[in-house]
């Protein structure tokens, strides 16, 4: 079957945002754009809308660099990623003992809710983000 | 306390030896704690060999120590454990061993030799690493104290001999040092095998009032670990290099770019440069030379391109990791068109020794053109997966028989994989190639970063190159047209010719695109992109024929283009295959010859895989799918 | 001044002129893309190759980029090698972007025909990064590539409105291949999908700007009156008025 794309009333959108820490202890200047990003990154798990303007701001570099890099990276995500992330290795070696079989995460027996798999990583993994735990078991089509 | 002089330093490093040696016949656990040994449980034997110590406690004249250490390199076997005194080598240590390990080799100097290695071939045990083949063919230099010092713990490497190189290196003019790199002939690590002398010779000649080095630890290649269990075990061997390398060439800030999907790596870098710090080893006023020099970690945000230097630079300053045109050399201009020298972390953990020990030492390892050592991480359908390093112009013999001990299942050699997405595959006739640089480049592979993946007849050589450039289109930055459309040109070819829709003068195409492609590309990526499907063009052109025009795959990995067929000589009814088999394809009662039923069979190889006789083959299809 | 050679024409250039310039200025023309007079270069289309020996090396280089630094250069702008990397960036551009006007006349030129490969979307957008660019001189930075690979794209933020866009039409006059589209409409202009309000030159009634770029410019509201055209016709007159009457 096909992976399910998470529903966004499930998503942490509308959590208070709490960044203020973070812009704090980050330096006014562009080169910290990344690691600000990759910070906001791993506390919301997707970087919010409104946190990338005041990115923009606190940096002092316009709106579009920020997109430019929260789109380029690929640790980065502009739509929230499940609480649970398993990852299927695509290394060379994996790939050549077979990968096909298990690229592809079975929501059912785990009783999570897949996000379909992002496109890709730089690194071997593929991580399919697993939403977090639905209520019940996902219908299956 | 802060080290204020060379001579302060050694005092120190003496007291650790002191210390060192009166310990050194007390047993002692060394448990790996890389990233494999990790995975494999090695925190839950670190935490059994502490509580064990501490039950039996005073009653136990033992002064016991655990430490985690950093990669051993042989990862497949893990978690690693070594007892000393003897250097005992424990594998694949489980919790529930350590008792046994206590009170048999710890106490008493027994071996338990279920837990010893065994030789694939011989079953011969093997009492400490020196005995294992894959240990004993290398030659561990930068790789030296992985495994040995607790990178978290910057006495540990002192003891060892860290900062040394630091000590002599800042009583000398940064210009004899700069003469040293380029006398020692030490080439990029990276994987272009730039000379590091000329590198750094440039950065100091050109004009600029700040300058820069940089490390790159943004190793991406799939398959390949090697600066992860640098960074990991022994990231004192790198800030060392750097700290050199910036008083040679003047540079008082440097960075080290560590990819995105390394945490340890980036909190056993932080924790070194902190503990250096605090010892006086970075910042103002090294070892009171008057030399200031700061280090700091970047993330990498999971890109493979920012492997890429210009497009690593980019990355530093805050943008997207776009490669740019580099008419002007990153020497000249590089981060914030400043002088910068950037080296592969493997690179920079070279320097000490070579300026500790004098080119003339270094020439003396691997071949001519191409001095020293490489590490490769060894990985595939080979008996031995791991870390290893070895001269340069050891023969990819020694290494994939050797050190890899062979094929995995003794099955028939087929390619390897050498440089990763950017290098190609050799065939079995390139065995007797010496490795070093301009060798694989010359066959029309590459060094990279020292990825090297083993391959059998059961891979598919087609299907390889489609697996790559699918790596290569997720990964270019699509700034140029070459590498962004030609790509995914290629890719389509492949695709199709994996899935049985391949047509005549594919093959052609794939070779136009390919050439082209690396003739017009605007970074190394792009320009060494096509590699994987230029070598199989080269070295398998009858694969691709294969596919082209008979819709057959000899090696049964893609589906629907190949029958499985056992022959009935060879097959002992032993019914591994039926049950592997996923759709009850396979029929056939015990000790009998078994079949295949076609119709229900879906061609996904597991029978191929699962067979202990090698009696089931690929076979062409009458029409083909 | 440095001598170089192309096509064994010897021409003498300023040092660091490239070499796209040294040709043009000799006369020999180079196909270009992402290239604009009026911008930095950039390099990413990959059209304008060129092949250089230099220190007995001979390579491919692109020549909107590649600095002149050294004499005794020789530059070859018709090579088989050339022609061959000419084609290939074509093709690949033309496959995706059949119908673009720039890439008609450069494909019959080097007998290229887009071969529509399946699958593959027709576009306009052949991602030279001339708007960006543009977008990038002029300091507004409102557009930007997004994406990378075969996704990369050019947008504003988030694919909405961009309140720094002053919808100035820069991006769209340097775009090659007219993917760029506005519209404008009574006093309203709209671009990247936001309106904007024109102002309208008081002499002539032309609609010369919308009120973002004389904010932006920092244009005072009396100057802003008039149009550039009607104000400098304006002062020329003054002066010449001033002329007769001395």
């Amino acid at each position: 079957m096909e992976p399910q794309v998470p529903r966004t009333d499930q998503a942490p959108e509308n959590r208070a945002l709490d960044l203020d820490d973070l812009f704090r202890s980050t330096p006014r200047h562009p080169r910290f754009l990344l690691p600000l990003l990759q910070d906001i990154q791993s506390r919301c798990r997707y970087l919010p809308r409104t946190a990338l303007r005041l990115v923009a701001d606190h940096l002092g570099i316009p709106e579009s660099r920020v997109y430019a890099v929260a789109t380029f990276y690929k640790a980065l995500s502009l739509t929230p990623r499940g609480e649970k992330t398993v990852k299927v290795c695509l290394g060379t070696a994996c790939h050549l003992r077979g990968r096909a079989a298990s690229s592809t995460p079975s929501p059912r027996p785990w009783r999570f809710r897949p996000e379909a798999p992002r496109k890709t990583s730089a690194s071997p993994w593929k991580p399919s983000t697993v939403w977090a735990p639905a209520p019940s078991p996902p219908s299956s089509p | 306390m802060r080290l204020t002089d060379p001579k302060a330093l050694d005092e120190w490093r003496a007291r650790i030896e002191a210390k060192e040696n009166a310990r050194a016949s007390v047993p002692r656990v060394r448990v790996c704690a890389g990233t494999g040994c990790l995975a494999n449980g090695s925190a839950r034997v670190k935490s059994a060999f502490e509580a064990e110590a501490s039950a039996r406690g005073l009653a136990v004249p033992v002064d016991f120590t655990a430490e985690s250490t950093g990669c051993h390199g042989f990862c497949e076997r893990g978690p690693l454990v070594v007892i000393e005194p003897g250097e005992i080598l424990y594998e694949k240590v489980k919790p529930g061993d350590v008792p046994e390990i206590f009170e048999k080799t710890i106490l008493n100097g027994e071996i338990v030799s279920r837990l010893q290695y065994r030789d694939p071939n011989t079953k011969k045990p093997a009492r400490t690493s020196g005995e294992i083949p894959f240990y004993a063919r290398q030659h561990r230099l930068v790789l030296e104290h992985c495994g040995e010092v607790n990178p978290f713990e910057i006495a540990d490497a002192v003891g060892r001999g860290a900062y040394r190189g630091l000590g002599k290196a800042l009583s000398l003019e940064p210009g004899t040092i700069v003469s040293m790199i380029r006398e020692s002939g030490l080439r990029g690590r990276g994987g272009g095998g730039f000379p590091t002398g000329a590198k750094w010779e440039s950065a100091m000649k050109a004009s600029g009032r700040h300058r820069f080095v940089i490390a790159n630890g943004d190793e991406g290649d799939p398959g390949a670990f090697m600066d992860r269990s640098l960074m990991e075990g022994d990231p004192h061997s790198i800030l060392e290099g750097m700290l050199i390398g910036a008083y040679a060439i003047g540079a008082r800030k440097g960075f080290i770019y560590v990819r995105a999907e390394y945490p340890l790596a980036v909190k056993a870098l932080q924790e070194a440069i902190r503990q250096a710090k605090e010892r006086g080893l970075l910042g103002r006023n090294i070892l009171g030379s008057g030399f200031d020099f700061d280090l700091e970690v970047c993330r990498g945000g999971g890109a493979f391109v920012c492997g890429e230097s210009s497009a690593l630079m980019a990355s530093i300053e805050g943008r997207a990791g776009e490669p740019r045109v580099k008419y002007i050399r990153s020497t000249e201009r590089g981060l914030w068109n400043c002088p910068t020298v950037l080296n592969n972390v493997e690179t920079w953990a070279n320097v000490p020794r070579i300026v500790l020990n004098g080119p003339g030492w270094f020439r003396s390892l691997g071949t001519e053109k191409s001095p020293g050592t490489k590490i490769f991480s060894l990985v595939g359908k080979v008996k031995n997966s791991g870390l290893v390093e070895i001269p340069m112009g050891t023969t990819l013999r020694t290494m994939i028989e050797d050190i890899g001990g062979g094929v995995l299942k003794n099955r028939v050699f087929k390619a390897v994989q050498t440089g990763g997405p950017s290098g190609g595959c050799l065939p079995a006739d390139a065995l007797d190639l010496p490795v070093d640089f301009d060798r694989l480049t010359d066959s029309g592979s590459m060094m990279g970063s020292g990825g090297m993946i083993v391959m059998d007849e059961r891979t598919c050589m087609v299907d390889l190159a489609r697996y790559f450039i699918d790596f290569l289109v997720e990964e270019s930055c699509g700034k140029c047209t070459p590498c962004r459309e030609g790509l995914k040109a290629l890719q389509r070819i492949l695709h199709d010719l994996c899935s049985g829709k391949g047509r005549p003068g594919d093959g052609t195409r794939l070779r136009e695109i390919g050439e082209a492609l690396a003739d017009t590309a605007l970074c190394g990526l792009g320009q060494t992109a096509p590699n994987p499907v230029l070598s199989v063009l080269r070295y398998f052109p009858e694969e691709i024929a294969e596919h082209e025009s008979e819709g057959f795959c000899r090696a049964g990995a893609c589906r629907g283009m190949y029958w499985p067929e056992i022959d009935p000589e060879k097959c002992v009814g032993c019914g591994a295959c039926a049950k592997a088999c996923g759709t009850g394809a396979i029929r056939g009662s015990s000790r009998n010859p078994h079949v295949v039923d076609r119709a229900l069979c879906v061609t996904c190889g597991a029978c191929l895989e699962a067979c202990p006789f090698s009696a089931i083959r690929p076979v062409r299809r009458e029409n083909p799918a | 001044m440095i001598e170089i050679t192309i096509d064994g024409q010897t021409v003498s250039v300023e040092p660091g002129t490239t070499l796209l310039k040294a040709a043009r200025a000799a006369g020999i023309e180079i196909p270009t893309l992402c290239a604009h007079e009026g911008l930095p270069p950039e390099g990413n289309c990959r059209l304008c190759s060129v092949e250089v020996t230099e220190r007995g090396k001979t390579r491919l280089a692109m020549s909107c980029m590649y600095p002149a630094n050294r004499d005794g250069l020789v530059v070859r702008t018709d090579t088989d090698r050339v022609r061959t990397a000419r084609r290939f960036v074509l093709q690949m551009l033309a496959d995706r972007n059949p119908k673009a006007p720039a890439l008609r006349s450069l494909c019959e030129e080097y007998g290229v025909t887009p071969s529509a490969p399946e699958g593959v979307e027709p576009e306009l957008c052949i991602r030279c990064g001339r708007c960006v660019r543009a977008c990038e001189t002029n300091g507004t930075n409102a557009l930007s590539f997004a994406g990378r690979g075969w996704e990369r794209e050019v947008t504003p933020p988030f694919h909405e409105a961009s309140e720094d866009c002053i919808g100035c039409l820069s991006c769209a006059e340097v775009c090659p291949t007219g993917r760029i589209t506005w519209e404008e409409k009574g006093r309203k202009r709209s671009i990247w999908g936001r309106a904007f309000d024109m102002v309208e030159c008081e002499r002539c009634h032309d609609r010369y700007a919308t009120l973002e770029q004389l904010r932006f410019t920092g244009t005072d509201p009396e100057t802003a009156r008039l149009c550039p055209r009607c104000r400098k016709t304006l002062q020329q007159g003054r002066i010449r008025l001033g002329n007769r009457e001395l």
